[in-house]
């Protein structure tokens, strides 16, 4: 069996106990940094990208990754406790789990969500590996002609897929490739948009866009926020934390839906955990025999989305590592930090460096394990964590920006730089715009011009190579498709009222 | 819940914004060589793109025109200038200060963006976060930092 062999592979690779000690303190990092309310998974993992640079490449990928589902998990706890998601997908679990915490029942809440966490993940790590090799074969045969279109595709789904305005979120997504554009052009060595600055020479740094626009950017905004409103107070009481009989059995079968529900929709682009999430509760409540009993905490709509959710981003793993196709901003992350140390997402990581891949998958499910040992034990401490005042925290994230991309560049100007790319990301926020999109197309902006560049000179200046490939076509109409449904009355309601929750 | 829509909101920003940077991008790579769609040349797709923004921020603002957009939260000066005297300052001092002595001062210009301030607890910030960063990137990652002014 090929798949119990690399699976063996990447098993040995993840407990070596360097990369086991950097799972450990990702997972740590990742909860401790997402419990601390206004501090996203994004944001986390922006801000300690410098930090992995200095690591191997397996090793920083699985120390991400750990900070990635360590600070989802966290986030359920903020949302459970706190009223306050941290991100999109964990809107959900604000719904019935901070109902449930004030029942007295905050305990159960977090319990049912760290082991419908483990549960999601672990049956989602097992799709990964399954599917990664067939979709990496498949994708073997692409030439730059299907390439293209499956960008396009991409984005355009990312786009429809996620919240905000679809107009806008294009904007941003031209933005983002406009921006990886900046630099010397890769096949005529003419500079572009560089004005002299020898730092744009390469083009611009990702961590230095990252950590601007996504820890610059939120510190500013929060503080805004906060000095107009102040700091909401946290549930601090849990209650017993074990689930009675009757729980377990509304749960489980929730846990399960959820897993499946989340396994297939995380794979689609655009944000994998939010979609999964409110498709598990809005499925749950209509299996539920009494649905009026949600929103005033019901276990089922804590256990369904968070199972999901967790499910979901571990599959959106499987464009990345599979076609190089980063479905959402923190996959653009771990896009990036590919990058950093010199490896170009795409089919051929599968390939080319299988510890690589397989250590990653196998560091998965022992993260999602040390997620269960820990959270259960440790929610007395990540309570506590709860209640440190924001004006001790953004001074800290500040500072850890300024220091992270210094030791990245050696020069001040990197400084300016992100300060530069906070102040548009917080002008971004002010005019309705998401910078997710921007990211995505920034990531893709040079693979992308590479590869119509190579089309259009294989055709000979002929565009409809795109049309009369099969495989290029199936992935433009779909993106015509997922273009028009936004147009339709009916899908756009929906897509309102999820913003809306 | 309804909110109210004004003309002069988000959309008008946003369509504004995506026209003078896609504008901005035609004007700075006139000079880049366009080519042909067969032999593209380094100002084809920068061309494609920035048109491309022009025309989303043309299709925003008309929409925002007619109908209204969310009315753009009023911004904190306090927050904005605070983030650029703090960020400004790291830049300015890391070079010749050293690492111990520039977190001291980032963290403290950070501090004062906080309307209720306590002296107290900047400074023990402040010299916590400091010593923190050394032993992380110093002794614990071994960059090669400045530590101290020379």
């Amino acid at each position: 069996m090929d798949l119990i062999d690399n699976l063996w592979l990447g098993f040995t690779v993840a407990v070596s106990w360097t990369n086991l000690l950097f799972c450990l303190i990702g997972v740590l990092v990742g909860t401790l940094i997402g419990v601390l309310p206004g501090l996203g998974p994004v944001t986390t993992i922006a801000m300690l990208l410098p930090i992995t640079y200095y690591l191997e490449p397996v090793t920083a990928l699985i120390m991400l990754a750990g900070i990635f589902y360590g600070s989802q998990y966290g986030g359920s706890t903020t949302s459970i406790l706190l009223n306050m998601p941290g991100e999109a997908s964990s809107v959900v679990t604000c719904l019935d789990g901070h109902q449930m915490a004030k029942n007295g029942r905050a305990g159960a809440a977090l319990a049912v969500s760290a082991i419908g966490s483990f549960v999601g993940g672990t049956v989602a790590t097992l799709v990964v590996a399954g599917a990664a090799i067939y979709i990496a074969d498949f994708v073997k045969t692409f030439t730059s002609v299907e390439y293209f279109s499956l960008m396009v595709f991409g984005l355009v789904a990312a786009v429809v897929l996620a919240s905000g305005s679809v107009l806008n979120a294009i904007g941003m997504v031209l933005l983002g490739l406009f921006l990886g554009m900046v630099g010397t052009d890769l096949s005529t060595g003419a500079p572009r948009y560089v004005f002299g600055v020898p730092m744009l020479a390469d083009g611009i740094d990702f961590v230095i866009l990252a950590t601007g626009m996504f820890g610059i950017a939120e510190v500013l905004a929060n503080l805004e926020r906060r000095i107009r409103s102040g700091q909401p107070s946290a549930i601090t009481n849990i209650g017993r934390a074990g689930l009675t009989r009757s729980e377990w059995k509304q749960s489980a079968p929730a846990i399960w839906r959820g897993t499946l529900i989340g396994s297939a929709l995380g794979v689609l682009p655009g944000s994998g955990g939010m979609l999964s999430s409110f498709a598990s509760y809005t499925l749950e409540k209509k299996l539920a025999k009494d649905p009026s009993r949600f929103g005033k905490g019901a276990i089922e709509g804590v256990a369904g989305p968070e199972s999901a959710n967790n499910a979901g981003s571990q599959t959106s793993f499987i464009p990345l590592l599979t076609m190089g196709l980063p479905s959402n901003a923190t996959m653009a992350m771990m896009a990036g930090a590919m990058m950093i140390h010199g490896i170009v997402p795409s089919s051929k990581v599968v390939t080319d460096q299988p510890e690589l891949f397989w250590g990653l998958i196998a560091s998965m499910w022992i993260g999602n394990v040390l997620l269960l040992i820990m959270n259960l034990p440790l929610v007395g401490i990540w309570i506590r964590i709860l209640e440190v005042p924001y004006r001790f925290l953004y001074p800290t994230v500040l500072l850890l920006c300024c220091i992270g991309v210094y030791s990245l560049t050696n020069s001040p100007q990197s400084i300016l730089f992100m300060l530069g790319f906070g102040l548009m990301g917080w002008m971004f926020m002010k005019f309705g715009c998401e910078p997710a999109p921007l990211v995505l197309g920034f990531v893709l902006g040079s693979r992308m011009e590479e590869n119509l560049r190579r089309a259009m000179l294989v055709s000979g200046g002929d565009g409809w190579v795109f049309v009369q490939r099969p495989i290029s076509l199936v992935f433009l109409v779909c993106a015509g498709l997922l273009l028009l449904l936004v147009v339709l009355p009916s899908f756009s309601r929906s897509r309102e009222a999820l913003k809306e929750g | 819940m309804q909110v109210s829509r004004t003309r002069a909101g988000q959309g008008l920003g946003a369509g504004l914004m995506f026209i003078c940077l896609g504008g901005l991008g035609l004007w700075f790579g006139r000079g880049l060589a366009v080519g042909s769609a067969q032999e593209m040349g380094p100002g084809y797709a920068p061309a494609l793109v920035c048109w491309g923004m022009v025309l989303v921020g043309t299709l925003v603002l008309a929409r925002s025109l007619l109908r209204g957009t969310v009315a753009i939260e009023a911004a904190s000066p306090r927050a904005v200038f605070g983030i650029v005297a703090a960020l400004g300052v790291f830049a300015a001092t890391i070079g010749n200060l050293g690492l111990v002595l520039s977190s001291l001062v980032t963290v403290a210009v950070a501090c004062l963006i906080e309307p209720k301030l306590r002296w107290k607890e900047v400074a023990l910030l402040s010299a916590g976060l400091s010593i923190a960063a050394v032993v992380l990137f110093v002794f614990v990652l071994r960059i090669p930092f400045r530590t101290w002014p020379v």
